[in-house]
């Protein structure tokens, strides 16, 4: 005897899970990549941007992030992968120093080969310490003596870092509309020798300090 | 009285199983007059066309090609199609925008095999394998293609994740089978399945006589089940096994319940090459002796008696065997030779001790691919497998010979001339000043113009 044909039962509606906030800002970014807002991703070895390029395929240049070669980066082969940073004309935080190929004493200028494939650079101290402040020129400058070009070098320290911190319509040029936050220098700004005159805020010096009204000596 | 009840059941059935559920226009029995109403095909919906990639060609002219698994040819090429060998031969048509390989004198070999390593591939390959890194760069250049890592099997692919991973290893049941205890459990364990085996063919044969009371045993699971499946022949089963003892007591268990063995270590295996043979057991050796790199013997572990010969006498009585060294990663500690770096000398040790050239070959190349599961896809040269391969000056398996290229998926992943590994030992094609290609930034290059330094003001 036949069985009695068995309706299937009905699935219930599809609730999907809660999503805890600490996720909503990933899920945004894979979702809704060209609503994503600034990123900055940190990687200090070839291979990272290889399994990242893997990962997020064709999402990358809707996300438009910001690179950062980070803390253990003396050593790293960065420069193995330049082509893929210039590809997407990426904006690449990295410090003024030269650095070794791994296992040699092959030096290696990471800047200079990114800024030709095509890519922009940033240029920040090692640390937040006055003494990396007042070598950073020195350490751009002896970048520049070793095959980067002028332009991207003081880009480096104006234009493109106003951009990663998404400020670049106020900061980093000369221009009409930009706030004026000026530096006015002795000489050439790579040049050995150059001392800052004055620094310029919103229009008002700062320093060195005008008269200080009332109080003081 | 049941037999016209038995008939009348039957002939309903027919009825029902030929009418089914629609209305259908009586027929006669079992003939079919009435076409059977085909199902419509729906309208396919156009999917929006993706714009193909276009075909990636790679050629390599060789002197010797080890196919290993056929003969070896002679002044052939090898035409790769997107990283799949496509065609092998002479006077082969090249597409025009394929990347040609000149070795009219050297010698082609499939790409090696590890069968187990650590530190070349990433601990989760997918996820953490460093593509530039030296591991993997040393691997290369010393002929490695795939490699077993973990469960997962990779590719020594440099640069890139394309075709990185192959797949997961298979399955191995672990079969304990060292001290009384452990065999003791062992055996009531695969006494329990062939138990269990009984009850469920009783179980059957009651069924198919009618007998409606009858219950199926309860379903094995864990340890049972896996055992249930080696014994039915599916997959295989590893030991670790050193001693003649051990060896021949698993072998028997092996021959007693009827599953597949794989043995890891065998030290003494030669010892009993016969009783492996009968079992048709696999095993993984390390030629040049015990297993472990240590030298001490704990006390109460016996003497192993390890011969030179012992790939080569399993190997003549049928034995499938796999060659490794005794240190399954790449490293520049300790001792050199003892490790992944100089996987070709462990297959030349083998030779040493009476293994034919080509099946010492196959122990590096074919039988891992076999152990691994994939030997449909690597292992040897031919047609319709991947493009992994070793091109040498000369025999892979001599002690100065150094790959000059290693090919894998069809693209150069390693070149002596250029790598800056290994470009100085004995240069290939020695010219004055070709070779040594540089990028050298610091010091700035003799000749080079010295950039325009800014002018200080005065």
């Amino acid at each position: 005897m036949p069985k009695k044909p068995v309706t299937p039962k009905k699935p219930a509606k599809f609730v999907p899970p809660k999503v805890p906030d600490r996720v909503k800002a990933f899920m945004a970014l894979i979702q809704k990549p060209d609503e994503a807002p600034l990123i900055l991703i940190e990687m200090s070895m070839a291979h990272h941007m290889v399994h990242f390029e893997d990962g997020f395929k064709d999402r990358i240049k809707a996300m438009q992030p910001a690179f950062y070669f980070g803390r253990s980066w003396r050593g790293s082969d960065m420069f193995r992968v330049v082509d893929r940073f210039g590809k997407l004309q990426a904006n690449v935080v990295l410090y003024p120093e030269l650095t070794f190929e791994p296992y040699t004493r092959t030096r290696r200028n990471v800047a200079a080969d990114l800024v030709k494939a095509g890519a922009k650079v940033s240029f920040v101290p090692r640390f937040d310490s006055e003494r990396e402040y007042r070598s950073l020129l020195p350490q751009v400058a002896s970048l520049v003596r070793n095959g980067l070009s002028r332009e991207a070098a003081l880009a480096g320290l104006t234009k493109n870092p106003a951009e990663v911190i998404g400020l670049g319509a106020e900061l980093g040029l000369i221009k009409k509309g930009y706030k004026a936050d000026l530096v006015f220098l002795s000489g050439d700004p790579l040049a050995p020798g150059t001392k800052v005159t004055r620094v310029m805020f919103d229009g008002k010096q700062s320093w060195p300090e005008t008269k200080r009204k009332g109080g003081g000596r | 009285m049941s037999r016209p009840r038995v008939f009348l059941g039957a002939l309903a059935l027919s009825f029902l199983a030929v009418g089914g559920a629609e209305a259908q226009p009586r027929r006669r029995r079992f003939r079919r007059t009435m076409p059977r109403k085909l199902p419509t095909k729906k309208p396919e919906k156009k999917k929006p066309e993706k714009p193909k990639k276009p075909d990636r060609w790679f050629a390599v002219h060789a002197g010797w090609v080890h196919t290993v698994s056929g003969a070896v040819r002679r002044d052939v090429t090898i035409l790769a199609k997107n990283g799949k060998i496509f065609q092998i031969g002479q006077d082969l048509e090249i597409p025009k925008k394929a990347e040609v390989l000149d070795a009219k004198t050297k010698h082609v070999y499939p790409g090696l095999i590890a069968y187990s390593s650590y530190g070349i591939v990433g601990f989760s390959p997918a996820d953490s394998t460093d593509v530039f890194g030296l591991n993997l760069v040393m691997g290369l250049s010393a002929g490695l293609t795939t490699v077993g890592s973990g469960g997962t099997i990779a590719k020594l692919t440099y640069g890139t994740l394309e075709g990185h991973l192959v797949g997961r290893a298979p399955r191995l049941v672990r079969i304990s089978y060292r001290d009384s205890r452990s065999k003791r459990r062992t055996r009531a364990s695969f006494e329990k399945v062939r138990a269990w085996m009984r009850e469920m063919r009783a179980y059957t044969v009651k069924k198919s006589r009618g007998d409606k009371e009858a219950k199926p045993p309860k379903p094995l699971s864990g340890m049972l089940a896996s055992y249930h499946k080696l014994m039915q022949g599916q997959g295989y089963a590893s030991v670790r096994a050193s001693s003649t003892k051990a060896i021949r007591d698993v072998a028997h268990l092996a021959l007693k319940y009827g599953f597949k063995l794989q043995i890891s270590g065998g030290t003494e295996a030669y010892k009993v090459a016969s009783l492996l043979g009968r079992v048709g057991a696999r095993v993984v050796v390390v030629p040049r002796g015990r297993p472990f790199s240590w030298g001490y013997r704990p006390p109460g572990m016996a003497k192993l008696e390890w011969s030179i010969e012992n790939a080569a006498i399993l190997h003549k009585h049928g034995v499938q065997v796999v060659v490794m060294p005794r240190q399954r990663g790449i490293g520049t500690w300790g001792l050199a030779g003892n490790d992944l770096f100089t996987l070709p000398l462990e297959a030349a040790f083998a030779v040493r001790g009476g293994l034919s050239q080509n099946e010492a070959l196959k122990t590096i190349t074919l039988n891992p691919a076999k152990f691994l599961g994939v030997a449909d896809q690597v292992g040897s040269i031919e047609v319709g497998k991947d493009c992994d391969l070793v091109i040498t000056g000369g025999d892979l398996l001599h002690y100065q010979t150094l790959p000059q290229w290693t090919i894998v998926n069809g693209r150069i992943a390693y070149d002596k001339q250029k790598d800056s590994l290994l470009r100085h030992v004995r240069p290939r094609d020695l010219q004055k000043g070709k070779n040594l290609e540089l990028p050298q930034l610091w010091p700035r290059p003799k000749g080079s113009k010295q950039p325009e330094m800014p002018k200080r003001e005065k």
